[in-house]
């Protein structure tokens, strides 16, 4: 496996793909080939990650599976593109709700399936391409890149006010982006001046040996803080999250989530260790925002009718501690971290599978319209319940395990902070459990001229769909070792070089080895 | 005294005069074919500028820099490299035209040749070593331009096009004459080789007459280049003259003036950074702003284009503002994302143009974003899918030219130390999203007005313009290496 390009391969398997699909046919409405050529390409791609996961050495520093190549000589930028323990697990986590959202939307998508898995298709390939950049103009143009597939894909199967939504969606996380821009170039200039005798650059890399005074520092870490701020999002900068999700295709949410952990996941590569005194002064002040994002996101997830709305808001409340954990600076929390956005992703993702599924038999997502759906369907009520249960933190699902460890991590760097926190954790079990009974126990009622498919449960195609999360689900949950010990190496490397930084020693951050594919696994436990 | 004529290096003009000796004999053949043949003009035309290009290239390879016509013609890789790009727009407008004048029932006349006088004068203007020949080639180049706005005899607009195009442009000529008396009545010499000599180490950079010449000369380009607060008549001039003839103008014009700008400010007038470059500073802000913040009402694509087009310009703007001929890295690195950026805006905006002109009928020039654009995703989703290319280009999204023109811009400017340039340039970049994705939204979310009639077939020469321009924003956001090096090859202005 070292000699096959396999990041390359994740990212442009499903961009060619895509550009498959856009030329076949399509045959009226859930027809044609392309979902096939696009369910087969990610599955292919979701085979490459489990082996990319499996062959990561657990506890390993530096980068692994490292691919360089030149791009554009005259600026300095190079495709340089790695994995360490940061984000080897949002990698698989990509691959594998591809063909998740795609199974899941199989006949839902709309007047033209080529599009739609094309679509999402492009937004795979740009997603894992943020996620594995390491240089930053490539990040950056995977970055704003992957906005445009989940724009067309709201704008043309979206809801009624698609049109608003996609707008006010790619405007929105946009213009946080932009100063990041800014500021990467100011950094990149940095660069260059204090190394005068070698080629400017853009890696990742290089610019991590720059020398920032505290006061710049400031500046540009609220410049890439805005942007990962907004598309976390914290709170005040929600705003977008709604609209988006609630006009965006619910099925293709499954997947859609993953352009938030982006977000998340870039403070830990970008942000932090670029400004660590920047870090340390702001992200108390940040993590304060987010713990207001996970009690408001829970109090009025727990006041929505509408079942997608309502996974909006506690969509909201679980990023909202991600980020804490994260801001935290801890080693626990930051893991805990990492290992909540692999939490949301698998029951967000769940649970927007089954909203789409219930509202496909009964047509519509609002909560008062529906009830007593356990009698008629239990086998997808036994999912909706271990879905909720995973994202309200039931002990031995996966949900627990990264809240604990965030607020275990929190509580020693924010007391209060993780205090108020725990209380979100209550909050979440009454908004989950507001949707699973309100939907599943009580009077029977759906809607009158519910759809064919009214009278059956789960259908082998769907249940194929949720299989793969639900087991993680509860594996995470069970047994959390090899997905911990993945991320520990990477992460207590960060840790220990914010410290030394935070107590004013000259800034040493070691760039990682530029061989790091090369050498062989360190001590592995 | 005798005055000894200067040696007649016509190689040197070459790509100018195969486009000139072009337009004559297309002028005259015109009077021999019978108008159903008259298509063949338009190929005929293409072939000129195509043997063009393939003299520039030739001229390229060989003996350059070198100055002709006593020092009025500078032939250099950025004047060869600013003609190239304004060929190839040239003969993409050319393509555009040949069915549209047919559809449009607009005639073809002297309009093949009417073009080809024009890029002549473009050519022209990108080799102007001399204030003289500047103005010469600029006169070529409007002229044209002003018959051809109003080449649509029997419209109002095309007419009321025509005649603010005139009007406006005769202004600017005035400012631009009367600055140019004004810097020789200080310096002496209208050459932009001695200007600069002329200016280095002399007490002159301070003297009033000769910054006054600077700043109305500075109008006149502000005007010509239609930077804000000098746009005004740009929306009513695009949106006037035919769309064809729109496209070749937004395009040609702004990558021929803003090459013979930038010539004259770096290459005759470096002394004169600091005042040049702090009016253009301003100017940049200004045309970023009102040109962005302007676009947002639209609701005609061919104003929305238009003013897309002066906030645009602004981008240019802001590299030219960045050209500080004292730190070469500095200067190479902005005088390049100038080209690179024009280049890309060449194969973008004519891109989006051509969509335009797919959708004209013969009875309705299908204009209007809401009514003619809304549902275009599911009646013609291959024109569409170029539309919201072009679009996300203009936009500045990754993977397209647009963005990586404007990276190296912004790049530049910090480089520079203009470091509000580039806030400002992202801030109204954002703004600009606003209404290019408008166009996005309106083709993929709304409902389609004319659902019940028959897509409009898309002519070949229409088609291969959009699959040119659509394959050329793609490739050079992907890999801009390949144009991003000739640029840097093209940064020697001629100054011996």
């Amino acid at each position: 496996m070292s000699g096959l390009p396999i990041l390359s391969i994740l990212v442009f398997l499903p961009v060619v793909a895509a550009i498959l699909c856009l030329v076949l046919p399509d045959r009226g409405e859930g027809a044609g080939p392309a979902r096939i050529v696009a369910l087969v390409a990610s599955l292919v791609a979701l085979a490459l990650a489990i082996l990319l996961l499996i062959d990561f050495p657990p506890g390993a520093q530096g980068l692994r599976y490292e691919e360089r190549a030149s791009w554009i000589p005259a600026i300095g930028a190079s495709y340089h593109l790695g994995v360490d323990g940061l984000n080897v697990l949002l990698v698989f986590l990509t691959a594998l709700l591809t063909p998740v959202a795609l199974l899941a939307s199989w006949d839902a998508m709309g007047r033209s399936p080529r599009l739609f898995s094309a679509f999402l298709l492009l937004l795979e390939g740009t997603v894992i391409g943020a996620l594995t950049a390491l240089d930053l103009v490539l990040y950056f143009v995977f970055w704003e890149a992957m906005l445009v597939p989940m724009y067309l894909l709201i704008a043309t199967f979206g809801g009624a006010r698609r049109g608003y939504a996609a707008l006010k969606f790619f405007i929105y996380t946009s213009v946080g982006s932009l100063l990041m821009l800014v500021a990467i170039l100011y950094v990149y200039f940095l660069h260059s001046a204090q190394n005068v005798e070698v080629a400017a650059s853009f890696d990742l890399a290089d610019l991590l040996a720059t020398t920032i005074s505290p006061g710049l520092q400031r500046w540009l870490f609220l410049a890439f803080a805005l942007a990962y701020a907004i598309k976390l999002p914290l709170f005040p900068l929600h705003t977008w999250l709604p609209d988006t999700y609630t006009q965006a295709p619910v099925t293709a949410l499954i997947l859609a989530t993953m352009l938030v952990k982006v977000g998340a996941y870039s403070f830990l590569r970008f942000a932090i260790p670029l400004f660590p005194q920047a870090s340390a002064e702001i992200l108390p002040i940040l993590a304060i925002l987010a713990t207001i994002g996970i009690v408001y996101g829970g109090i009025v997830s727990a006041a929505q009718r509408d079942m997608v709305r309502l996974l909006a808001f506690s969509s909201l409340a679980h990023l909202g501690f991600i980020a804490l954990g994260l801001f935290a600076l801890d080693a626990r929390a930051i893991q805990g971290s990492i290992l909540q956005m692999v939490n949301h992703g698998l029951s967000a993702g769940a649970l927007f599978a089954l909203v789409a599924m219930i509202a496909a038999r009964v047509g519509t997502f609002d909560l008062a319209a529906v009830g007593g759906l356990a009698r008629r369907w239990p086998v997808l009520t036994g999912c909706f319940l271990l879905a909720a249960f995973s994202s309200l933190g039931l002990p031995g699902l996966n949900g627990f395990v990264g809240e604990f460890l965030i607020l275990l991590g929190a509580f020693r760097t924010h007391p209060v902070l993780a205090t108020v926190g725990t209380f979100g954790v209550l909050l979440a079990a009454v908004y989950m459990l507001r949707l699973f009974v309100g939907a599943m126990y009580g009077p029977e009622r759906a809607p009158s001229g519910a759809g064919a498919r009214a009278s059956r449960d789960l259908s082998p195609r769907e249940l194929a769909a949720l299989a793969p999360l639900l087991l993680l689900i509860v594996w995470i949950g069970v047994y959390p070792a090899p997905f911990l010990r993945r991320t520990e190496g990477a992460v207590s490397q960060l840790v220990t070089n914010i410290a030394a930084a935070r107590e004013g020693t000259p800034l040493t951050i070691a760039p990682p080895p530029r061989d790091a594919a090369l050498t062989p696994p360190e001590h592995t436990r | 005294m005798e005055i000894a004529p200067p040696p007649f290096d016509l190689g040197a003009i070459a790509p100018f005069l195969i486009v000139a000796v072009g337009a004559m004999i297309a002028l005259l053949a015109d009077l021999f074919i019978p108008p159903a043949r008259r298509p063949a003009l338009g190929y005929f035309a293409l072939g000129t500028t195509l043997v063009a290009i393939g003299a520039c290239v030739w001229l390229w390879g060989g003996a350059v820099p070198r100055l002709a016509f006593a020092n009025m013609i500078a032939v250099d890789r950025f004047g060869l490299f600013v003609t190239i790009v304004t060929l190839i727009g040239a003969a993409l407008s050319i393509l555009l035209s040949v069915d549209f004048l047919q559809e449009q029932r607009l005639g073809y006349g002297e309009y093949f040749p009417l073009m080809l006088f024009t890029v002549s004068g473009m050519i022209l203007l990108a080799f102007a070593n001399d204030l003289i020949t500047f103005f010469i080639a600029l006169e070529i180049l409007s002229l044209g331009l002003y018959i051809l706005a109003g080449s649509a005899r029997g419209r109002a607009v095309s007419q009321e096009s025509a005649i603010k195009y005139f009007l406006l442009g005769s202004f600017s000529f005035g400012f631009l004459v009367y600055g140019t008396s004004l810097i020789y009545g200080a310096t002496g010499t209208t050459n932009f080789t001695a200007l600069r000599v002329a200016l280095e180490g002399s007490g002159l950079t301070d003297n009033p007459l000769l910054l006054a010449g600077l700043a109305l000369v500075l109008v006149g380009f502000a005007f010509k280049l239609a930077l804000a607060p000098f746009h005004m008549w740009t929306p009513d001039v695009y949106s006037g003259a035919p769309t064809a003839v729109t496209a070749f103008m937004s395009v040609g014009t702004k990558v021929a003036t803003f090459a013979a700008l930038l010539r004259l400010v770096t290459g005759a007038l470096p002394a004169l950074y600091a005042d040049w470059s702090n009016a253009l500073f301003a100017l940049a802000i200004v045309t970023m702003i009102l040109g962005n913040l302007a676009a947002i009402t639209q609701r005609n694509i061919k104003r929305m284009l238009a003013y897309s087009s002066i906030g645009q310009a602004g981008y240019v703007l802001v590299a030219v503002v960045a050209s500080d001929t004292t730190q070469p890295g500095v200067n190479d690195a902005a005088q390049s994302s100038v080209l690179f950026y024009l280049l890309a805006y060449t194969f973008m905006n004519l891109g989006a143009f051509a969509v335009v002109v797919a959708l004209a009928r013969p009875d309705d020039e299908r204009l209007d974003l809401d009514r003619d654009y809304a549902g275009l995703a599911r009646r013609q989703p291959l024109l569409a899918a170029a539309m919201a290319v072009f679009m996300l280009s203009l936009g500045g999204i990754p993977l397209t030219a647009g963005f990586m023109g404007k990276l190296l811009v912004f790049r530049a400017a910090i480089e520079a130390g203009y470091w509000p340039l580039a806030v400002v340039g992202v801030l109204t970049s954002a703004v600009a999203l606003a209404f290019y994705l408008r166009v996005v939204v309106r083709m993929y979310a709304g409902e389609s007005r004319h659902a019940e009639e028959r897509p409009a077939r898309v002519p070949v020469p229409l088609a291969v313009v959009l699959a040119v321009c659509l394959v050329a924003t793609i490739q050079f956001g992907i890999l801009p290496a390949i144009p991003l090096d000739a640029a840097r090859g093209a940064l020697t202005i001629t100054a011996p």
